[in-house]
Protein backbone atom coordinates (compact mmCIF):
# COMPACT_ATOMS: atom_id res chain seq x y z
CA UNK A 1 0.00 0.00 0.00
CA UNK A 2 1.68 3.33 -0.95
CA UNK A 3 1.89 6.13 1.85
CA UNK A 4 -1.11 8.27 1.28
CA UNK A 5 -0.30 11.80 0.89
CA UNK A 6 -0.45 15.16 -1.14
CA UNK A 7 2.66 14.05 -3.91
CA UNK A 8 0.89 10.75 -3.89
CA UNK A 9 -2.34 12.24 -4.63
CA UNK A 10 -1.13 14.28 -7.25
CA UNK A 11 2.31 13.27 -9.05
CA UNK A 12 0.19 10.17 -10.15
CA UNK A 13 -1.60 10.49 -12.95
CA UNK A 14 -2.58 14.31 -14.14
CA UNK A 15 0.43 14.71 -15.89
CA UNK A 16 -0.35 12.15 -18.63
CA UNK A 17 -4.15 12.67 -18.30
CA UNK A 18 -5.49 16.05 -17.38
CA UNK A 19 -8.69 14.54 -17.24
CA UNK A 20 -7.71 13.18 -13.37
CA UNK A 21 -8.35 16.91 -12.37
CA UNK A 22 -11.40 17.47 -12.96
CA UNK A 23 -12.66 16.63 -9.67
CA UNK A 24 -10.40 18.93 -7.98
CA UNK A 25 -11.75 21.36 -10.31
CA UNK A 26 -15.08 20.51 -9.31
CA UNK A 27 -14.72 20.43 -6.16
CA UNK A 28 -12.73 24.00 -5.79
CA UNK A 29 -15.90 25.62 -8.24
CA UNK A 30 -18.05 24.28 -5.81
CA UNK A 31 -16.21 26.38 -3.26
CA UNK A 32 -16.16 29.23 -4.57
CA UNK A 33 -19.74 29.04 -5.87
CA UNK A 34 -20.51 28.73 -2.08
CA UNK A 35 -18.28 31.36 -1.32
CA UNK A 36 -21.12 33.59 -3.41
CA UNK A 37 -24.01 31.84 -1.89
CA UNK A 38 -23.14 32.10 1.77
CA UNK A 39 -24.86 34.91 3.64
CA UNK A 40 -23.04 38.27 3.60
CA UNK A 41 -24.18 41.84 3.70
CA UNK A 42 -22.27 42.43 0.17
CA UNK A 43 -24.51 42.23 -2.56
CA UNK A 44 -23.28 38.53 -4.45
CA UNK A 45 -24.90 37.13 -7.95
CA UNK A 46 -27.14 34.49 -6.42
CA UNK A 47 -28.38 32.70 -9.47
CA UNK A 48 -24.70 32.49 -10.81
CA UNK A 49 -24.08 31.34 -7.47
CA UNK A 50 -26.56 28.46 -7.34
CA UNK A 51 -25.24 27.64 -10.86
CA UNK A 52 -21.81 27.48 -10.34
CA UNK A 53 -22.36 25.15 -7.01
CA UNK A 54 -24.92 22.47 -8.51
CA UNK A 55 -23.53 21.90 -11.69
CA UNK A 56 -19.71 21.92 -10.03
CA UNK A 57 -21.08 19.13 -7.25
CA UNK A 58 -23.21 16.80 -9.87
CA UNK A 59 -19.92 17.38 -12.41
CA UNK A 60 -17.81 16.33 -9.51
CA UNK A 61 -20.59 13.02 -8.72
CA UNK A 62 -20.60 12.48 -12.71
CA UNK A 63 -16.72 12.76 -12.64
CA UNK A 64 -16.51 10.07 -9.89
CA UNK A 65 -19.18 7.58 -11.36
CA UNK A 66 -18.83 4.17 -13.00
CA UNK A 67 -20.17 3.24 -16.29
CA UNK A 68 -23.71 0.88 -14.92
CA UNK A 69 -26.54 -0.08 -17.24
CA UNK A 70 -29.47 1.64 -16.78
CA UNK A 71 -31.91 0.51 -14.22
CA UNK A 72 -34.48 2.20 -12.66
CA UNK A 73 -32.56 1.18 -9.53
CA UNK A 74 -29.88 3.26 -11.00
CA UNK A 75 -32.26 6.40 -11.87
CA UNK A 76 -33.75 6.39 -8.51
CA UNK A 77 -30.94 6.45 -6.80
CA UNK A 78 -29.68 9.62 -9.21
CA UNK A 79 -32.70 11.15 -8.18
CA UNK A 80 -32.58 10.62 -4.18
CA UNK A 81 -29.03 12.00 -4.39
CA UNK A 82 -29.93 15.01 -6.39
CA UNK A 83 -32.54 15.66 -3.80
CA UNK A 84 -30.18 15.75 -1.02
CA UNK A 85 -27.50 17.16 -2.47
CA UNK A 86 -29.78 19.92 -3.67
CA UNK A 87 -31.40 19.99 0.20
CA UNK A 88 -27.99 20.37 1.26
CA UNK A 89 -26.83 23.34 -0.68
CA UNK A 90 -30.10 25.34 0.03
CA UNK A 91 -29.40 24.60 4.04
CA UNK A 92 -26.20 26.04 3.70
CA UNK A 93 -27.28 29.17 1.68
CA UNK A 94 -30.21 30.50 2.79
CA UNK A 95 -30.48 33.22 5.01
CA UNK A 96 -33.92 32.51 6.47
CA UNK A 97 -33.33 29.78 9.05
CA UNK A 98 -36.94 28.40 8.95
CA UNK A 99 -36.47 27.79 5.05
CA UNK A 100 -33.03 26.21 6.28
CA UNK A 101 -34.77 23.94 8.54
CA UNK A 102 -37.35 23.02 5.20
CA UNK A 103 -34.49 22.48 3.33
CA UNK A 104 -33.29 19.74 5.54
CA UNK A 105 -36.36 18.20 5.76
CA UNK A 106 -35.60 17.84 1.67
CA UNK A 107 -32.24 16.13 2.50
CA UNK A 108 -33.41 13.37 5.28
CA UNK A 109 -35.96 12.52 2.43
CA UNK A 110 -33.25 11.73 0.05
CA UNK A 111 -31.63 10.04 2.44
CA UNK A 112 -34.32 8.19 3.36
CA UNK A 113 -34.88 7.13 -0.26
CA UNK A 114 -31.43 6.34 -0.89
CA UNK A 115 -31.74 3.99 2.53
CA UNK A 116 -34.55 2.14 0.48
CA UNK A 117 -32.38 1.65 -3.00
CA UNK A 118 -29.79 0.03 -0.49
CA UNK A 119 -31.52 -2.25 0.99
CA UNK A 120 -32.88 -0.38 4.22
CA UNK A 121 -36.72 0.29 4.56
CA UNK A 122 -36.85 -0.10 8.77
CA UNK A 123 -34.09 2.75 8.46
CA UNK A 124 -35.57 4.37 6.30
CA UNK A 125 -39.00 4.79 8.08
CA UNK A 126 -37.03 5.82 11.04
CA UNK A 127 -34.99 8.54 9.62
CA UNK A 128 -37.85 10.30 8.23
CA UNK A 129 -39.96 9.77 11.75
CA UNK A 130 -36.81 10.92 13.69
CA UNK A 131 -35.57 13.88 11.44
CA UNK A 132 -38.35 15.18 9.53
CA UNK A 133 -40.82 14.35 12.12
CA UNK A 134 -39.22 15.19 15.79
CA UNK A 135 -36.00 17.09 15.29
CA UNK A 136 -36.84 19.27 12.53
CA UNK A 137 -40.14 20.25 14.52
CA UNK A 138 -37.96 20.49 17.04
CA UNK A 139 -36.07 23.02 15.58
CA UNK A 140 -38.68 25.17 13.89
CA UNK A 141 -39.92 25.34 17.52
CA UNK A 142 -37.33 27.05 18.94
CA UNK A 143 -36.84 29.01 15.80
CA UNK A 144 -40.12 30.68 16.40
CA UNK A 145 -39.26 31.83 19.63
CA UNK A 146 -36.75 33.63 18.41
CA UNK A 147 -37.80 35.37 15.26
CA UNK A 148 -36.75 37.83 13.51
CA UNK A 149 -37.55 39.37 10.55
CA UNK A 150 -35.24 41.82 9.54
CA UNK A 151 -31.28 41.37 8.71
CA UNK A 152 -29.94 40.38 11.57
CA UNK A 153 -26.45 39.38 12.50
CA UNK A 154 -26.83 36.00 12.97
CA UNK A 155 -28.60 35.33 9.85
CA UNK A 156 -26.98 37.63 7.01
CA UNK A 157 -23.76 37.10 7.78
CA UNK A 158 -20.93 34.74 7.81
CA UNK A 159 -17.75 34.06 10.04
CA UNK A 160 -14.91 33.87 7.24
CA UNK A 161 -17.07 32.57 4.48
CA UNK A 162 -13.77 32.21 1.90
CA UNK A 163 -11.92 29.97 4.09
CA UNK A 164 -14.74 27.99 5.53
CA UNK A 165 -15.86 26.87 1.52
CA UNK A 166 -11.90 26.56 0.63
CA UNK A 167 -11.86 24.35 3.47
CA UNK A 168 -15.02 22.34 2.68
CA UNK A 169 -13.52 21.74 -1.10
CA UNK A 170 -10.44 20.30 -0.29
CA UNK A 171 -11.56 17.89 2.17
CA UNK A 172 -14.37 17.02 -0.48
CA UNK A 173 -11.58 16.22 -2.85
CA UNK A 174 -9.48 14.06 -0.61
CA UNK A 175 -12.62 12.28 0.97
CA UNK A 176 -13.44 11.47 -2.57
CA UNK A 177 -10.74 10.74 -4.10
CA UNK A 178 -9.60 8.46 -1.22
CA UNK A 179 -12.68 6.46 -1.45
CA UNK A 180 -12.48 5.88 -4.94
CA UNK A 181 -9.40 6.14 -6.26
CA UNK A 182 -7.36 2.97 -6.91
CA UNK A 183 -8.22 0.03 -5.30
CA UNK A 184 -4.94 -0.37 -3.65
CA UNK A 185 -5.92 2.20 -0.95
CA UNK A 186 -8.72 0.70 0.08
CA UNK A 187 -8.18 -2.92 1.84
CA UNK A 188 -10.22 -5.00 -1.09
CA UNK A 189 -13.23 -6.48 1.48
CA UNK A 190 -12.32 -7.13 5.04
CA UNK A 191 -12.65 -10.85 4.04
CA UNK A 192 -9.76 -11.14 1.36
CA UNK A 193 -7.34 -8.87 3.13
CA UNK A 194 -8.19 -10.78 6.79
CA UNK A 195 -8.56 -14.58 6.02
CA UNK A 196 -8.71 -15.61 9.01
CA UNK A 197 -11.27 -13.48 10.90
CA UNK A 198 -11.42 -13.07 14.86
CA UNK A 199 -14.98 -12.46 15.01
CA UNK A 200 -16.76 -15.77 13.78
CA UNK A 201 -18.67 -14.23 10.49
CA UNK A 202 -22.22 -14.33 10.32
CA UNK A 203 -23.07 -12.75 7.51
CA UNK A 204 -25.64 -15.87 7.00
CA UNK A 205 -28.87 -15.46 5.40
CA UNK A 206 -30.52 -16.66 8.88
CA UNK A 207 -29.27 -13.20 10.46
CA UNK A 208 -28.99 -10.49 7.68
CA UNK A 209 -31.68 -11.68 5.56
CA UNK A 210 -32.16 -13.14 1.84
CA UNK A 211 -29.27 -12.99 -0.43
CA UNK A 212 -29.28 -12.48 -4.42
CA UNK A 213 -27.41 -14.16 -6.88
CA UNK A 214 -24.28 -11.89 -6.26
CA UNK A 215 -23.97 -12.30 -2.48
CA UNK A 216 -25.64 -9.15 -1.10
CA UNK A 217 -28.63 -8.33 0.34
CA UNK A 218 -31.46 -8.57 -1.91
CA UNK A 219 -34.46 -6.01 -2.62
CA UNK A 220 -36.83 -5.18 -1.25
CA UNK A 221 -35.12 -6.59 2.02
CA UNK A 222 -37.30 -7.54 4.48
CA UNK A 223 -34.61 -6.18 6.71
CA UNK A 224 -36.66 -5.23 10.01
CA UNK A 225 -37.52 -8.81 11.80
CA UNK A 226 -33.58 -9.51 10.58
CA UNK A 227 -32.20 -5.50 12.23
CA UNK A 228 -34.10 -6.20 15.49
CA UNK A 229 -32.64 -10.21 15.83
CA UNK A 230 -29.39 -8.37 14.83
CA UNK A 231 -29.50 -5.80 17.60
CA UNK A 232 -31.34 -8.03 20.26
CA UNK A 233 -28.42 -10.66 19.83
CA UNK A 234 -25.22 -8.65 19.62
CA UNK A 235 -25.98 -5.33 20.64
CA UNK A 236 -28.22 -6.14 24.05
CA UNK A 237 -25.55 -3.64 25.94
CA UNK A 238 -26.04 -0.90 23.54
CA UNK A 239 -29.77 -1.08 23.54
CA UNK A 240 -29.77 -0.62 26.86
CA UNK A 241 -27.14 2.38 27.41
CA UNK A 242 -29.02 4.14 24.42
CA UNK A 243 -32.38 3.71 26.57
CA UNK A 244 -30.56 5.01 29.81
CA UNK A 245 -28.85 8.00 27.25
CA UNK A 246 -32.73 8.60 26.16
CA UNK A 247 -33.85 9.00 29.60
CA UNK A 248 -30.59 11.42 30.65
CA UNK A 249 -31.60 13.71 27.99
CA UNK A 250 -34.67 14.20 28.33
CA UNK A 251 -34.38 14.82 32.31
CA UNK A 252 -31.29 16.82 31.27
CA UNK A 253 -33.12 19.24 28.61
CA UNK A 254 -35.93 19.58 31.23
CA UNK A 255 -33.38 21.05 33.58
CA UNK A 256 -31.70 23.33 31.24
CA UNK A 257 -34.49 24.49 29.65
CA UNK A 258 -35.99 25.57 33.53
CA UNK A 259 -32.84 27.45 34.43
CA UNK A 260 -32.92 31.01 35.17
CA UNK A 261 -30.32 32.71 33.57
CA UNK A 262 -29.88 36.74 34.52
CA UNK A 263 -30.21 38.98 31.12
CA UNK A 264 -27.50 40.90 30.39
CA UNK A 265 -28.34 44.27 30.62
CA UNK A 266 -29.93 46.14 27.47
CA UNK A 267 -30.65 42.60 25.88
CA UNK A 268 -33.55 41.42 27.27
CA UNK A 269 -35.98 39.21 25.29
CA UNK A 270 -38.60 41.65 24.44
CA UNK B 1 -16.72 -10.35 -4.24
CA UNK B 2 -16.33 -6.58 -6.33
CA UNK B 3 -13.58 -4.70 -5.01
CA UNK B 4 -15.13 -1.33 -3.27
CA UNK B 5 -13.65 0.90 -6.14
CA UNK B 6 -15.36 -1.20 -8.66
CA UNK B 7 -18.88 -1.63 -7.23
CA UNK B 8 -21.40 0.90 -8.88
CA UNK B 9 -23.39 1.41 -5.89
CA UNK B 10 -21.20 1.67 -3.32
CA UNK B 11 -18.76 4.43 -4.68
CA UNK B 12 -21.19 7.00 -5.69
CA UNK B 13 -23.26 6.37 -2.36
CA UNK B 14 -19.93 7.66 -0.77
CA UNK B 15 -19.10 10.41 -2.79
CA UNK B 16 -22.94 11.49 -1.87
CA UNK B 17 -22.16 11.20 1.26
CA UNK B 18 -18.72 13.08 1.24
CA UNK B 19 -20.54 15.78 -0.52
CA UNK B 20 -23.15 15.59 2.71
CA UNK B 21 -20.68 15.57 5.12
CA UNK B 22 -18.47 18.64 3.56
CA UNK B 23 -21.64 20.92 2.69
CA UNK B 24 -22.30 20.42 6.16
CA UNK B 25 -18.91 21.03 7.40
CA UNK B 26 -18.85 24.61 5.32
CA UNK B 27 -22.07 25.42 7.07
CA UNK B 28 -21.00 24.61 11.25
CA UNK B 29 -17.87 26.64 9.88
CA UNK B 30 -19.41 29.49 8.48
CA UNK B 31 -23.06 30.30 9.52
CA UNK B 32 -23.48 32.32 13.29
CA UNK B 33 -26.89 31.45 13.46
CA UNK B 34 -26.57 28.73 16.75
CA UNK B 35 -29.55 26.34 15.12
CA UNK B 36 -28.13 26.51 11.89
CA UNK B 37 -25.02 25.46 12.96
CA UNK B 38 -26.34 22.80 15.09
CA UNK B 39 -28.88 22.05 11.85
CA UNK B 40 -25.64 21.50 9.77
CA UNK B 41 -24.04 19.04 12.40
CA UNK B 42 -27.03 16.91 11.59
CA UNK B 43 -26.11 17.31 8.01
CA UNK B 44 -23.24 15.79 8.51
CA UNK B 45 -24.49 13.10 10.86
CA UNK B 46 -26.75 12.13 7.64
CA UNK B 47 -23.50 11.98 5.09
CA UNK B 48 -21.88 9.10 8.22
CA UNK B 49 -25.33 7.53 8.62
CA UNK B 50 -25.44 6.93 4.85
CA UNK B 51 -21.82 5.91 4.41
CA UNK B 52 -22.81 3.28 7.19
CA UNK B 53 -25.66 1.57 5.40
CA UNK B 54 -23.78 1.71 1.70
CA UNK B 55 -21.08 -0.24 3.19
CA UNK B 56 -23.64 -2.88 5.40
CA UNK B 57 -25.01 -3.26 1.07
CA UNK B 58 -22.05 -3.93 -0.19
CA UNK B 59 -20.44 -6.54 2.96
CA UNK B 60 -24.05 -8.27 2.80
CA UNK B 61 -24.70 -7.67 6.50
CA UNK B 62 -26.47 -5.97 9.04
CA UNK B 63 -24.27 -4.18 11.34
CA UNK B 64 -23.37 -0.31 9.53
CA UNK B 65 -27.97 -0.29 9.75
CA UNK B 66 -27.49 -1.44 13.23
CA UNK B 67 -25.11 1.65 14.01
CA UNK B 68 -27.59 3.66 12.51
CA UNK B 69 -30.05 2.82 14.49
CA UNK B 70 -27.55 4.21 17.33
CA UNK B 71 -26.38 7.18 15.66
CA UNK B 72 -29.91 8.32 15.28
CA UNK B 73 -30.68 7.89 19.37
CA UNK B 74 -27.84 9.75 19.89
CA UNK B 75 -28.42 12.79 16.91
CA UNK B 76 -32.17 12.77 18.79
CA UNK B 77 -30.66 12.89 22.17
CA UNK B 78 -27.94 15.88 21.04
CA UNK B 79 -30.85 17.61 19.47
CA UNK B 80 -32.95 17.85 22.76
CA UNK B 81 -30.05 19.29 24.67
CA UNK B 82 -28.49 21.68 22.19
CA UNK B 83 -32.10 23.00 21.66
CA UNK B 84 -32.34 23.83 25.81
CA UNK B 85 -28.80 25.23 25.89
CA UNK B 86 -29.57 27.72 22.93
CA UNK B 87 -33.01 28.30 24.08
CA UNK B 88 -30.63 29.22 27.67
CA UNK B 89 -28.04 31.33 25.70
CA UNK B 90 -31.00 33.44 23.66
CA UNK B 91 -32.95 34.53 27.34
CA UNK B 92 -29.69 35.87 27.97
CA UNK B 93 -28.28 37.64 25.04
CA UNK B 94 -31.49 38.09 22.87
CA UNK B 95 -29.68 36.58 20.50
CA UNK B 96 -28.70 33.67 18.26
CA UNK B 97 -25.49 34.88 16.90
CA UNK B 98 -22.67 33.08 17.85
CA UNK B 99 -20.29 35.87 17.53
CA UNK B 100 -21.54 37.25 20.77
CA UNK B 101 -20.38 34.91 22.87
CA UNK B 102 -17.10 35.58 21.27
CA UNK B 103 -15.32 36.68 24.45
CA UNK B 104 -15.18 32.79 25.46
CA UNK B 105 -11.80 32.78 22.73
CA UNK B 106 -8.33 32.34 23.30
CA UNK B 107 -6.43 35.25 24.74
CA UNK B 108 -4.17 35.36 21.82
CA UNK B 109 -7.20 35.90 19.26
CA UNK B 110 -8.31 39.21 17.93
CA UNK B 111 -12.31 39.74 18.37
CA UNK B 112 -14.37 39.77 15.21
CA UNK B 113 -15.56 43.38 14.06
CA UNK B 114 -18.53 43.42 11.96
CA UNK B 115 -17.28 46.22 9.39
CA UNK B 116 -20.32 46.33 6.80
CA UNK B 117 -23.86 47.71 7.50
CA UNK B 118 -26.47 44.94 7.23
CA UNK B 119 -29.18 45.26 4.85
CA UNK B 120 -31.34 47.50 5.32
CA UNK B 121 -34.81 45.54 5.78
CA UNK B 122 -36.90 45.40 2.30
CA UNK B 123 -39.51 48.35 2.07
CA UNK B 124 -43.14 47.59 2.91
CA UNK B 125 -45.65 48.37 0.17
CA UNK B 126 -47.90 51.37 0.87
CA UNK B 127 -51.09 50.90 2.51
CA UNK B 128 -53.82 50.78 0.13
CA UNK B 129 -56.12 54.53 0.08
CA UNK B 130 -59.19 54.20 2.33
CA UNK B 131 -62.18 56.32 1.23
CA UNK B 132 -62.46 59.37 3.86
CA UNK B 133 -64.39 58.37 7.10
CA UNK B 134 -67.00 60.26 9.32
CA UNK B 135 -70.02 59.32 6.86
CA UNK B 136 -71.74 56.36 7.83
CA UNK B 137 -73.48 54.01 5.45
CA UNK B 138 -76.77 54.99 3.95
CA UNK B 139 -78.97 52.05 5.37
CA UNK B 140 -80.72 50.33 2.27
CA UNK B 141 -84.55 51.90 1.74
CA UNK B 142 -86.81 48.89 2.74
CA UNK B 143 -88.43 47.27 -0.31
CA UNK B 144 -91.40 46.15 1.23
CA UNK B 145 -93.84 48.96 2.24
CA UNK B 146 -97.03 47.13 3.79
Amino acid sequence: MPPLGLPVLFAEGWVKNPLTLLPLAAALAAAFGLFLLLPSPKKRPRVLGYLIVLGALFAFVGSMARSTSLSIELILQQVFSAAAILGAVFLVTQTNPARAALAFTLVVLGTSGLYLTLGAPFLAAANVIVYAGAIIVTFLFVLMLAQQDAPSDSSSRSRDPFMASLTGGLLLFVIAHTVTGDSARLPVTARQSNPAPVMPARLTEEVAGRLDATGRLAIPAENTAFLGADIYRHFLVGVEVAGVLLVVATVAAIVIAQRKIPAVAGSEVK
Amino acid sequence: MVPPSEYPDLSQHLVVAAILFCLGLVGFLARRNMILAFLNAELMIQGVALNFVAFARYRGNLEGQSFVLFLLTVAACEAAIAMALILVLYKSRATLDISIWQDLREDNLDPVVDTEPLPLPAAQPPLPPLPTAGLGPQPPEELSRV
